[in-house]
């Protein structure tokens, strides 16, 4: 027999633990506010680049476990985060995606505040005399926000690791390319994905999916020995490209120009191709010439956002900036070869495991950590179970 | 000169691009023709480019579709009447555009709005493209599109 009848459709796979994954983590409501409470509200963040944060009082606003939030550069310099809401009745404080504001004011009764979160002004404060509600105890509440290779991070726990213990060595093949020159955002854009969140990350884990891609098959798969390609896996669930991966543009015509268009990275050839995921749900990829950072929010066990950022060199002529803005929206723009590809693979998959036609995903592929071994993808779950003390295969508690 | 003539150029290029008759397209086009889709960041507070191509970058383009993996919506481009200013240096047409897309079930959304700012140039007795400019607002386009707007 070759097809498989109903129990068998639905007996565990018999793999290792961690080598498959039941649909059920994509779908379940608990499982998604475990996620949400375990997760969100305990490792870092990624919320924006230091660069679109670049002049005192600049600030950006973004949502995240379904707060408003902003990360403001100080009068000091220094960029600190707190939750979008005034402290007197719960307004918004900001509306836009981000400004600059030395004074912040309410719009609704004019409660001020400045930029390290203190309030400054109460209108008609007498009311409150012989009350707590004195400017002195109303400021904003302050978020944990730290920099790391320029990339801005929020932690909602006060407790948890510091952000550089937290990415210990996983971005060190990076940080020559992210640091030699001062970066700067280009691009940016938000996606309301019909997938959960993991259907997405694992997209940027799983690079057995090379198949997929023309792209891929064509510049990426027989660029290079499987056997010399090495990924790596670094604690707290990080995982990437172990050492630099090439691609050979000239295999797909209308990439084929990439290496006389721009110069490279710092750390990198055009042909090279680097990239990590930072658990839980950020990512980073490096392709020669441009840098794509890319995150995933979670909405509801069904949905969630991605933002996509593209970075180039700050300063840079602007011809080599068009030509690193091609290269970037040429895989990863919205009328880009490869992101909207993923994005079908995330839906397809989300919509399988949604009415429960879908039961295991195999993540068992073991090449050594070469090659496309399922190795991120494993380590990202142990983690996941780590934090959530669930076994992603079986659902059972992990004692 | 007509502007019937030049409007139609403008409808002529977006019924092409429906029915994915990217020849019909380029032929409509000047050799040294060029797109652009630009689209403002309330985020970063500037224009962004998100597809920019030369008349070979998009034949290339086009060649390598069917080897893209889509989801096979049918998008549907529908206009408003062409706004055509001509002055001696050039023909300047704006358009403003609702991209549809019609997924395999027959239920349609909107993809996208914006305007199409093209010059057009008069070569022999015919009209052709020699620039399009597509500002996008939508700035969530879901999976995204291989085809230009
Ligand atoms: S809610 Fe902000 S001042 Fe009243
Ligand atoms: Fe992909």
């Amino acid at each position: 027999m070759t097809s498989r009848d109903k129990k068998l459709w639905q007996e565990m796979p018999s793999l290792p633990d961690f080598n498959y994954v039941s649909g059920e983590v994509y779908t379940q409501p608990e499982i998604f506010k475990k996620e949400q409470d375990k997760i969100f509200s305990k490792t870092w963040h990624f919320v924006c680049h230091e660069s679109e944060l670049s002049k005192l009082y600049d600030y950006r606003v973004y949502d995240y476990t379904g707060k408003s939030i902003f990360s403001i550069r100080g009068e000091d310099g220094i960029v600190r985060s707190f939750f979008n809401v005034c402290s007197h009745r719960g307004a918004k404080l900001f509306s836009m995606p981000s400004g600059n504001a030395k004074r912040i004011k309410c719009f609704y009764h004019h409660w001020m505040y400045n930029s390290k979160g203190a309030c400054t002004g109460i209108p008609r404060p007498s009311a409150y005399s012989d009350t707590e509600v004195k400017k002195e105890k109303m400021g904003l509440r302050e978020i944990r926000t730290e920099v790391y290779l320029g990339m801005i991070f929020i932690n909602l726990s006060d407790e948890s690791e510091n952000l550089h213990s937290y990415i210990g060595n996983a971005l060190d093949d990076l940080s020559e390319t992210m640091s030699m020159q001062p970066l700067e955002v280009f691009h940016y854009n938000k996606i309301l994905i019909h997938s959960n969140w993991k259907a997405w990350q694992e997209t940027n884990m799983d690079i057995y999916h090379e198949f997929m891609h023309v792209v891929l098959r064509k510049t990426q798969v027989n660029a290079m020995p499987m056997e010399d390609r090495k990924l790596s896996i670094f604690k707290n669930g990080h995982g990437g490209s172990g050492a630099s991966l090439k691609a050979s543009y000239t295999n797909y015509k209308g990439f084929a120009n990439r290496k006389d268009e721009v110069g490279p990275l710092p750390g990198m050839s055009v042909s090279d191709f680097k990239f990590m995921n930072i658990f839980p749900s950020l990512t980073i990829i490096a392709r020669g010439t441009a840098i794509r950072i890319d995150n995933v929010i979670p909405l509801t066990p069904h949905t969630a956002v991605i933002e996509m950022r593209g970075i180039g060199v700050m300063g840079e002529s602007d011809e080599d900036r068009r030509a690193r803005q091609k290269h970037h929206n040429q895989y990863w723009g919205p009328f880009g070869r490869n992101v909207p590809e993923d994005i079908i693979a995330a839906e397809s998959c989300a919509e399988s495991y949604r009415g429960s036609a879908g039961k295991y995903q195999i993540i068992s592929r073991d090449e050594d950590g070469t090659g496309q071994d399922d190795i991120i993808l494993r380590s990202f779950y142990s983690e996941w179970a780590l934090h959530l003390g669930i076994n992603p295969g079986s659902l059972k508690e992990i004692k | 000169m007509s502007n019937e003539e030049i409007r139609n150029i403008i409808l002529l290029s977006c019924n092409s691009l429906d029915d994915h008759d990217f020849e019909g397209f380029l032929n409509l086009c000047v050799k040294g023709f060029k797109y652009t889709i630009k689209v403002f960041s309330p985020e970063l507070l500037k224009d962004m480019v998100w597809l920019e191509h030369d008349y070979e970058g998009l034949k290339v383009l086009f060649e390598e579709l069917p080897d893209h993996l889509q989801r096979n919506e049918k998008i549907s481009r529908q206009l408003s009447y062409p706004l055509v200013e001509t002055s001696a240096k050039k023909i300047k047409v704006t358009t403003n555009f609702c991209v549809y897309k019609t997924d395999l079930d027959g239920k349609s959304s909107i993809f996208c709005i914006g305007n199409y700012i093209d010059n057009v140039c008069y070569i022999n007795n015919k009209y052709f493209l020699k620039e399009r400019v597509v500002h996008l607002e939508t700035r969530d386009l879901g999976i995204g599109l291989h085809v230009p707007i």
